[in-house]
């Protein structure tokens, strides 16, 4: 935040050593054998689409877009966890996050870098799975453009960098790779449950169970509001672009706080 | 220093800023989602419809149970029972993903039609039109299946002419309506019907059926003008 204060030439340096961090953390993502095994794994599982879709007579492409939509956000997060743990086990194990350190790089740029590193990687999956899915669309003889279910694959990017936000949060909380994997896991379920806790609350009496969902609620973040995939078909859909904003700037504000809280844990960490 | 306050400072004030965008978007996803939506004490039966309501997956595993429902439907052991767990199957479908409207309409039709249960195919109708109230489409079905019920078939072929201007139509219907003609309509009336089902229709099924219901009718000479039957069908 106080980076824009700074004097240009500072600026420009501390952008290009971020970049150069995102650089180093997106082919780091991309050598390593699961990360390809992944996307091998995604392309064989929407041609499995294809084949299970013939299961779904006469409702063969509704069964394609839904499933094609759970590959993109479960895939996603799969490609996120292992980023992550890949990143992780570099650091600690092969110690190289102390050759980075004593390098000219501040702890948050690196942060910040390891940050656009991995939603770039996410990037490139989550197109090439949609891409893929618009293939076996065409394929099936239906619109690959489909308004809804590009906005739906968009909110599932959107919502996979706020949990990667998260997923940075907990590598530098957490102290081994296991331990940021399950807690990673956790915060999938209940940042996709908290609007049900929320409305389950709004008929309940009992304060403390309140409370508790509230702390829930507003700290997890809000993957609900991101879910587009099951109002693809319903005319109460939120496509409206007021919607789009606000859940926009939710996920701009919570990606904010959650690296600079990162950054300024990882600031005082010892190695 | 001042860098140690701001920073609190600005965290604080952009923790606030995220928790009201929060709240506005649950808001609008309470306001614009109807009540089913929400996991409640009573909502839901099976565990995967819980698990596909939490995590926002209800189409793809209202596709799991359409899966289940077409597997116990083609069975043809469960013919012998009158294929009696036909409604349960179908509420599952329409119990975890409500707007899958494809499943009120062919559900329904295999009740009403091959089935003649009209009071459980007039039941899933309308919990159709109470889920999606704007898919008039199943308003007309609704029409059909009544008429069928007291015997009216002028009316119910009327409505059911009228549900086939539309793409999403089960392919049953169009056989369903062909075989009507050969009982209500002429001969030659039917035997066009066919004709434009075996050219336009994109279900293989029809099709075929409609060429071997025509291959008959020429075969047995019932149509009158047979040759301008042939010239429609080699054009």
């Amino acid at each position: 935040m106080c980076g824009l204060l700074l004097p240009e030439y500072q600026r420009t340096q501390r952008v290009k050593k971020i970049i150069a961090v995102a650089d180093y953390i997106f082919k780091q993502s991309f050598r390593n054998k699961i990360l390809n095994i992944l996307i091998i794994f995604v392309v064989l599982s929407m041609g499995f689409s294809l084949i299970i879709s013939m299961l779904a007579q006469e409702s063969e492409l509704k069964m394609v877009i839904d499933f094609g939509l759970f590959a993109i956000e479960i895939f996603s997060f799969l490609t996120i966890a292992l980023s992550l743990s890949v990143q992780m086990f570099e650091e600690t194990e092969l110690k190289t996050v102390s050759m980075i350190i004593v390098k000219p790089i501040k702890r948050f740029e690196y942060i910040i870098g390891k940050y656009i590193g991995i939603i770039v990687t996410l990037f490139w999956n989550t197109l090439f799975m949609l891409v893929t899915m618009m293939i076996v669309i065409k394929l099936k003889g239906a619109d690959p453009w489909a308004l809804r279910m590009m906005l739906a694959v968009l909110y599932i990017f959107i919502s996979m960098c706020v949990l990667t936000s998260t997923a940075m949060l907990l590598s530098v909380v957490t102290t081994s790779v296991p331990s940021c994997i399950i807690s990673l896991f956790f915060v999938y379920i209940l940042g996709h449950l908290t609007v049900n806790l929320k409305h389950l609350t709004e008929q309940m009496q009992n304060a403390a169970a309140k409370i508790g969902i509230d702390i829930i609620y507003y700290i997890l973040p809000n993957m609900e509001l991101f879910n587009l995939k099951d109002k693809v078909y319903t005319t109460e859909g939120l496509f409206l672009p007021q919607y789009f904003v606000i859940m926009l700037g939710y996920a701009i504000i919570y990606i904010a706080i959650t690296l600079t809280v990162s950054s300024a844990i990882f600031d005082k960490k010892e190695f | 220093m001042a860098k140690k306050i701001t920073i609190p400072l600005l965290l604080v004030l952009f923790f606030f800023m995220m928790c009201i965008l929060n709240r506005l978007g649950t808001n609008y996803i309470f306001k614009t989602q109807p009540s089913w939506y929400f996991l409640n004490a009573h909502s839901y039966k099976k565990f995967l419809h819980i698990l596909g309501a939490g995590f926002g997956m209800r189409p793809l595993v209202g596709d799991i149970e359409y899966i289940s429902f077409l597997q116990y439907y083609g069975d043809k052991e469960n013919l012998t029972n009158g294929y009696k767990d036909l409604y349960k199957y179908i509420s599952d479908i329409t119990d975890v993903d409500p707007n899958f409207t494809f499943a009120y309409n062919y559900g329904s039709s295999i009740l009403a039609w091959n089935l003649q249960r009209y009071d459980e195919a007039i039941a899933i109708i309308k919990k159709g039109i109470q889920y999606n109230p704007t898919y008039w489409r199943l308003s007309l079905y609704l029409g059909a299946i009544m008429y069928k019920q007291k015997g009216d078939s002028l009316g119910y072929m009327k409505l059911l002419e009228q549900s086939m201007k539309f793409e999403d139509h089960p392919s049953m219907l169009e056989r369903i309506l062909g075989n009507i003609y050969m009982v209500y309509k002429t001969p030659d009336e039917a035997a066009f019907y066919w004709v434009k089902l075996y050219k336009e229709s994109k279900y293989k099924e029809s099709r075929d059926l409609a060429y071997k219901t025509l291959q008959k009718m020429i075969s047995e000479k019932k149509i009158k003008d047979i040759n301008k039957i042939i010239d429609l069908l080699n054009k």
